[in-house]
């Protein structure tokens, strides 16, 4: 039995080595789409205005290219699956995320609703702070209370929504086939979406494995947390800066 | 801190909480202060921006 503690160390050691890795490389990647995240990409803006009518396929394509490099909803939907360790929890959660942003994102484009991308983006970075609060657990120690998670998202889904709509807006849409258009890249950001997901759950999987994961879970959460506030503080100034408001 | 709703002496104290939020908030203001706003907008009050050749007219 002696013998076995330095192997079960060493594996501890190499599997929490695992995990660095990957989520190393998750960040990687996250960071290396960084030049295309926000907006839609400057090459796709000139195609989106060219065409006119019905193009299902682009706008699939479009709607599942926003979500997969549109670094604040998957910060949000990290933190949303954080302590999520069921699938039928995972589904809920996302499905009230899903139905949150879909609602607003065609509302907002068939109403033509003219909001400012800078203030729903900094709101957007808000909802990542908060649900890493949440995560913390945060709200029950300072106001002896967790509000419901599951409005949280539903409510914080419709903002995320407004953002995609307001992204949407940017380019002369051509009213020829818009409706069609903007079902086509609501399905594609839906299909993002799972893409995403499932990128992020591998990576947790393999991170809750760890032993380490619980003490790391804190930290994790602070770190978001610091992600949200960048991205809300960059937004907020890019309001001010830009909007010379 | 998980759903499965552990007692409340088990969850982060409201010192580590706080000390986690004002780390988080002032570790985000100096990040934006010194390269996101410099790189970004052209907004650079500490200076640092240029000094990282982040700002425009440091390119």
């Amino acid at each position: 039995m002696v013998s076995s503690a330095p192997a079960l160390l060493s594996r501890d050691f190499r599997m929490r080595r695992r995990a660095l890795l990957f989520v190393t490389l998750a960040l990687a990647a996250l960071g290396g789409v960084d030049a295309l995240a926000h907006g839609v990409a400057e090459g796709d803006k000139g195609y989106i205005e060219q065409i006119g009518g019905a193009q299902i396929g682009a706008f699939l394509y479009l709607g599942a290219k926003h979500m997969v490099t549109g670094y604040d909803h998957l910060l949000f939907l990290f933190g949303i699956v954080f302590f999520l360790y069921r699938m039928k929890h995972v589904a809920t959660y996302v499905t009230l995320f899903a139905i949150g942003h879909s609602t607003t994102l065609l509302a907002g484009v068939l109403l033509g609703t003219n909001v400012s991308s800078h203030l729903v983006d900094s709101i957007i970075g808000l909802s990542i702070v908060y649900k890493a609060l949440d995560n913390m657990r945060a709200y029950e120690r300072w106001f002896g209370v967790r509000p419901s998670t599951k409005a949280a998202v539903l409510i914080f889904g419709f903002f995320h929504g407004f953002g995609l709509a307001t992204k949407l807006q940017e380019f002369s849409l051509s009213p020829d086939g818009l409706v069609v258009n903007l079902v086509a890249f609501n399905v594609g950001v839906e299909i993002g979406q799972i893409l995403a997901l499932g990128a992020i759950l591998i990576v947790m999987g393999y991170w809750r494995r760890t032993s380490s994961f619980r003490r790391h879970a804190f930290t994790a959460n602070a770190v978001l947390m610091t992600a949200g506030f960048i991205l809300f503080g960059y937004q907020l100034a890019g309001y001010f800066v830009l909007e010379g408001a | 801190m998980d759903e499965q709703n552990p007692a409340i002496d088990e969850l982060p104290s409201k010192r580590q909480l706080n000390r986690a939020t004002l780390i988080a908030a002032g570790v985000a203001a100096a990040i934006l202060v010194t390269t996101v706003l410099p790189a970004e907008y052209g907004v650079d009050p500490t200076g640092v921006g240029r000094v990282l050749g982040l700002t425009p007219w440091a390119r």
